[in-house]
C-alpha cells in the first residue's frame, strides 16, 4: 500500500522519537530490576551447576543483568529475553569456569569442576525430597553435563529452538537428549 | 506414517506432547494416538516424569542459598551508573534531524494517504512501544480481531485443525508494516491470530499483531493455553462461540485469569497437569 519511500521516512520519524518516550533511564532501571527480581534466583541455579563457588556465580548473575541493560538500552530486539538471559549466563559461565581451570593446574577440569561443586551451597537448609524424588536426583546427576542442561532449560519453560540455540547443539539433539533422560527417569521411578 | 507396527518413538511422543512439532507431524501423531493404547500411556508416562522433574526442579530453587537483599541493591547501583553512550548521541542526533523529520510529517500530510497518517498518529499518541509490548496485548485499532461464520460443529469435529496454521511471508511483512516495524522483525517477534482459527479466527491482517516473546510472562505459549480451554469448553457446549472470540478479541489475559483462576501465568508444573494436556489422550477434536 505505502510506497518505499514513505516507509523510510516514517522509520525515520520513528528513530527519532522512539528513544526518548520507550528508553527513559528510570524505565529501563526498573524493568531490568523486575527480571532480576523474578529470575535471579533460576539464574543462579544454572550457574551454579557449572561447579562455580558462590560468589562468583552472583558475579555472573549480575553481569547477566547490566548485559541486558546495554542490550535494551541499545534497542535490541525485547523478543525472548529469557532465553537471551540464560544465553549469556550460560557463557559467562563457561568463560568464567575454563579462566578457574586455567589457574588451578588440571588440564580436562571442567566436567571434575561440574560434578563436584562448591560445597558451600550444599550446607544451606534441606528440603525434605520424596523417595522418588530422590532418585529422579540421582538418575539427573549421573546424567552427562549437556544433558543436565538440557533439562535444566526444559524445566525453566524455554522452548527447544531456544535451548538448542543457548546449547549450540541442533534442534534434533534437543528432543533425542531430553526423551532419552526422561526414559531413563522413567525407568528408574517403576516406569517403562 | 504411524501404525499399530510403527509407533512413534519417545523422542516424536514428547516433541509432540511439547508442541514443538510441525502440524503434519503432530496431526500424524494425533490421529495414532487416536487408535493406539499404549502410545498414550508412553506419552502419559513421559509427561509425567518431566512434570515431576520440573517440581523437583522448582523445589530444588528453594533449597538454594539466596543472594540477599545486597545482591538488588548492588545492581540498581550499577545500573544507575551505567554509561549510556549511546542514548547521549541519540539526544544529539534528535535535535538534528528534527527540522527534517517535521519536514516529513509535512510531507506525508501533503502526500495524504490515510491509512499512513493513521499509522504514524497511532504511533505518536499510543503509550510506548515498552509498555505496550510489555502488555502483552495488541493495538486495539489495529487489531480488533476478526472470525468467520463457522459452526461449532466444523470447529470441534475435525481433528486435524491446528490453532496455528502457518502464515505466508507476505501476510506477515503486512502485519509488520501496519505495525511500523521494520522487515527484518521475522526472525524477533511472532505473528500470531488473535482469535485462532480453532475458534473460527481468519488471517485478515486485522485478526494478527506481532507478538515480541518474554518482555512479559504473559507470551503467545500462555495465550495457546487459553485458547485450548476456551475450544474445550465451546466444544462441550459450555460456552458459546461468540463469547469465546469476544473474549480473545478484547482481552485474552483478562480471559486467562477468569478462566484459570489466577492472576499469573500458570507456572510450568502447573500447566503440565493442567486438564488441557490431558487432550492428547482424549477423542477427537474435543477437549477434556
Amino acid at each position: 500500500m505505502s510506497n518505499p519511500s514513505q516507509d523510510a521516512i516514517i522509520e525515520l520519524h520513528l528513530e527519532a522519537t522512539a528513544p526518548a518516550k520507550a528508553h527513559s533511564q528510570p524505565e529501563l532501571e526498573s524493568l531490568v530490576v523486575h527480571l532480576f527480581d523474578q529470575l535471579q534466583d533460576r539464574l543462579a541455579s544454572y550457574v551454579l551447576a557449572f561447579g562455580l563457588p558462590l560468589h562468583d556465580a552472583e558475579d555472573i548473575v549480575q553481569e547477566t543483568f547490566l548485559s541486558l541493560f546495554h542490550h535494551l538500552d541499545r534497542g535490541r530486539p525485547r523478543w525472548n529475553l529469557q532465553g537471551w538471559l540464560f544465553r549469556v549466563a550460560h557463557n559467562l559461565a563457561l568463560k568464567r569456569r575454563r579462566a578457574i581451570r586455567t589457574i588451578a593446574t588440571d588440564v580436562d577440569h571442567d566436567e571434575i569442576v561440574a560434578k563436584h561443586p562448591d560445597p558451600a551451597y550444599n550446607a544451606e537448609q534441606h528440603v525434605a525430597f520424596t523417595q522418588t524424588q530422590e532418585r529422579l536426583r540421582a538418575v539427573f546427576e549421573a546424567l552427562p553435563e549437556l544433558d543436565q542442561r538440557c533439562l535444566t532449560l526444559r524445566a525453566e519453560g524455554l522452548k527447544y529452538r531456544e535451548i538448542a540455540r543457548i546449547l549450540g547443539i541442533s534442534l534434533g539433539a534437543v528432543s533425542l537428549s531430553l526423551s532419552r533422560s526422561l526414559a531413563k527417569m522413567s525407568r528408574a521411578t517403576g516406569g517403562e | 506414517m504411524w501404525s499399530s507396527r510403527a509407533h512413534p518413538p519417545d523422542e516424536q511422543l514428547l516433541s509432540y506432547a511439547d508442541r514443538e512439532l510441525s502440524p503434519r507431524r503432530s496431526a500424524a501423531i494425533r490421529e495414532h494416538l487416536g487408535e493406539c493404547k499404549s502410545c498414550q500411556a508412553r506419552i502419559a508416562q513421559l509427561q509425567g516424569v518431566l512434570g515431576d522433574f520440573v517440581s523437583l526442579h522448582e523445589e530444588s530453587l528453594q533449597s538454594l542459598p539466596k543472594f540477599g537483599p545486597g545482591s538488588r541493591l548492588a545492581l540498581k547501583t550499577r545500573l544507575a551508573n551505567a554509561e549510556r553512550p549511546a542514548s547521549y548521541q541519540r539526544l544529539q542526533a534528535f535535535t538534528m534531524p528534527r527540522q527534517f523529520a517535521a519536514a516529513c510529517v509535512a510531507l506525508l500530510i501533503v502526500a495524504g494517504s490515510l491509512w499512513t497518517m493513521r499509522n504514524v498518529s497511532q504511533r505518536l499518541q499510543s503509550p510506548s512501544v515498552a509498555s505496550r509490548e510489555a502488555s502483552g496485548l495488541p493495538e486495539k485499532l489495529l487489531t480488533p480481531g476478526v472470525a468467520s461464520a463457522v459452526s461449532v460443529e466444523n470447529l470441534c469435529s475435525n481433528s486435524n485443525a491446528e490453532n496455528d496454521p502457518p502464515l505466508s511471508s507476505a501476510l506477515e511483512q503486512a502485519v509488520f508494516k501496519e505495525y511500523g516495524l521494520p522487515a527484518s522483525s521475522k526472525d524477533h517477534y511472532r505473528v500470531d491470530y488473535l482469535i485462532s482459527p480453532s475458534l473460527g479466527g481468519t488471517d485478515d491482517i486485522q485478526n494478527l499483531w506481532p507478538e515480541p516473546y518474554a518482555l512479559t510472562s504473559w507470551d503467545s505459549r500462555v495465550k495457546d493455553e487459553l485458547e485450548d480451554r476456551l475450544h474445550a469448553l465451546v466444544c462441550e457446549g459450555k460456552l458459546p462461540l461468540e463469547t469465546a472470540q469476544k473474549e480473545l478479541a478484547a482481552d485474552w489475559i483478562a480471559a486467562y485469569k477468569k478462566h484459570f483462576n489466577t492472576d499469573t501465568p500458570l507456572s510450568n508444573a502447573a500447566r503440565l497437569f493442567s486438564p488441557v494436556r490431558l487432550e492428547v489422550v482424549g477423542t477427537k477434536g474435543a477437549g477434556v
